[in-house]
């Protein structure tokens, strides 16, 4: 008796199981090939979306009025400030920079302050906050923080819109999560019949099996396996048809949007989510088989 | 080897008891035939002894093992030390006759190879070895029979049970089975045959004749079968 020679038994029934499987496993297989699609085009348009949003967020940045003079203790407020969690950078402006500024920002009007030499502007420092795939940073926190600091005067933040984009990005997060575990239900269930009717069909052979000495492990680890095999299959199968997907839409994408937004470019699910999706085939292939197995296998 | 005290059995709902008060000693390397008409208790008594059944009153010992007390993770260790060959046989119809033979020893986790080796010996021995890939269902019944017997001795078995072996075979290829049969007792097998067959009755093999599930008569080996014994199989055969 030699624990390799019994695993290498079991899973040449489960090769069997496979093979024998027939409608039930291929309609298990297509549907977590079909949840996998949807999660993951689901997931290549939350990225995409996502990258889109960022941008929109990290380009609005916190502007800070200081009540510092000189370059020195400015400089070391800047510094302070882009230690602080959630800046991923500040940078500084001098007060002639400001003035430039302004004076372009004004046009035509801004002239009149040419050579106005009696106006002087504060130092200001430009803080861009940290826009993380977990959703936007909380700005109102981040400007108390920054405010608190001594030497800052005020600071001034357009909270509006990106409270709206990170109130979308929240949506669209629950929404795929909820979207998700739905899916996984349904391949679950699916799964879990189509080893119900193979354990059906298969009542008698397992019946002999078990007359003849084999233990209920031995009988219920090829229909877990070939659940298994049936999860990553399906799994791969969906996530092939995607990569098909997103490479013909790709660049049927780039030519639309490009221009006005630069050059736009669908990228796809970053690589560990494609790991994750054939591992929640997996994993769901061998639930909905143990499911099954557990409760039909009492012959 | 096999003892029983006072077993019964009662199926759920049968209004009589399959087996009734059956006390019943069998000896490391005996044959025993159990005889008897029809719905006596014969196959009920066979299928206490691989755990098919569980007896409602009394104990059944199998090598030392209280049957009644054995707990169901422990009833594959049971079988894999019984060859049984069942009265339908009991095999995969769509699985060729070596893998019907092999599924018995992979269940015990033997490595592949010996397996098929083992597999292919016995099926040789009953006279099949020409038949290795053939589909059981397209297999006669007298052939399906010998398949049954190749994968209940491929373990090389403790006890072989029997129910009917030579059911519905002609007296010639009923001798074969015997002889089958014969060679796995002279190998020190304790054989136990259920059977209508008077063709297996007399010669040096102890008889317990069952009526209504109560043994009626129990003649050792070597004893002359008492003619009432003869006569009443006759009958009912
Ligand atoms: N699964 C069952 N459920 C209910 N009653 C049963 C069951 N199996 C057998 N019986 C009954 O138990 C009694 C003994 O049956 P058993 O099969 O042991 O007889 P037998 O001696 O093997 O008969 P045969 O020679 O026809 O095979 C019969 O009355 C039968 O009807
Ligand atoms: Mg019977």
């Amino acid at each position: 008796m030699s624990t390799v020679a019994l695993v290498s038994s079991m899973v040449r029934h489960g090769g069997r199981s496979v093979r024998s499987g027939g409608l039930p496993f291929f309609f298990a297989m297509l549907m977590t090939a079909l949840g996998a699609f949807s999660i993951g085009s689901y997931a290549t348009l939350l990225v995409n979306f996502q990258r889109v949003a960022s941008t929109v967020g990290e380009s609005v940045a916190l502007v800070l009025f200081l009540n510092v003079e000189g370059a020195v203790a400015a400089e070391e407020l800047r510094a302070r400030a882009a230690l602080m969690p959630d800046v991923r950078e500040a940078a500084l402006i001098t007060p002639e920079q400001a003035l430039a500024r302004a004076r372009r920002g004004l046009g035509d009007a801004g002239r009149a302050l040419e050579g106005s030499a009696g106006l002087t502007m504060p130092w200001v420092i430009e803080v861009t906050p940290r826009f993380d795939l977990a959703g936007a940073t909380d700005r109102e926190a981040l400007a108390k923080r920054l405010r608190e600091l001594p030497g800052v005067d005020e600071v001034m933040h357009p909270g509006g819109e990106v409270k709206r984009v990170d109130a979308l990005m929240r949506l669209l997060h629950g929404a795929g999560a909820f979207l998700g575990v739905l899916i996984a239900l349904v391949v679950i269930v699916v799964v879990s019949n189509a080893t119900k009717l193979t354990v059906l069909q298969r009542r008698e052979e397992i019946a002999i099996m078990k007359l003849v000495g084999a233990t209920d492990l031995f009988v219920q680890t090829p229909l877990v396996l070939a659940g298994l095999v049936q999860g990553v299959l399906g799994a791969a199968l969906g996530l092939v048809a995607l990569a098909l997907a997103h490479a013909s839409l790709a660049s049927v994408v780039k030519v639309a949007l490009s221009g006005a937004l630069g050059t736009f470019v669908l990228e796809p699910m970053p690589p560990w989510l494609w790991a994750a999706l054939v591992c929640g085939g997996a994993v769901l292939g061998v639930a909905g088989a143990a499911l099954s197995v557990r409760r039909f296998l009492r012959v | 080897m096999i003892e029983l005290f006072h077993v019964s059995l009662r199926y759920p709902g049968a209004d009589r008891p399959a087996l009734d008060d059956v006390t019943l000693e069998i000896r490391k390397g005996e044959f025993v035939l159990f005889a008897g008409p029809s719905g006596a208790g014969k196959t009920s008594l066979l299928r206490l002894l691989f755990c098919a059944e569980t007896a409602t009153g009394g104990q059944v010992l199998v090598g030392g093992r209280n049957l009644a007390r054995l707990k169901p993770t422990r009833v594959p260790e049971v079988r894999r030390n019984i060859g049984v060959v069942f009265q339908d046989f009991k095999l995969l119809p769509e699985h060729s006759v070596l893998d019907n033979v092999a599924l018995a020893l992979e269940v015990q986790g033997r490595r592949f190879e010996e397996v098929q080796e083992r597999a292919a010996g016995v099926l040789k021995q009953v006279g099949l070895g020409h038949k290795l890939h053939q589909p059981a269902e397209r297999l006669s019944g007298g052939e399906q029979q010998r398949v049954a017997i190749a994968r209940a001795l491929v373990v090389e078995p403790a006890i072989l049970l029997c129910d009917e072996p030579t059911g519905n075979l002609d007296a010639e290829r009923a001798q074969g089975i015997l002889e089958l049969l014969v060679t796995a007792h002279v190998r020190g097998t304790t054989v136990v045959v259920a059977t209508h067959d008077p063709a297996l009755l007399g010669g040096s093999r102890r008889v317990v004749r069952l009526e209504d599930g109560r043994i009626v008569a129990d003649v050792p080996a070597f004893a002359p079968l008492p003619a009432a014994i003869l006569d009443a199989t006759r009958r009912v055969a």
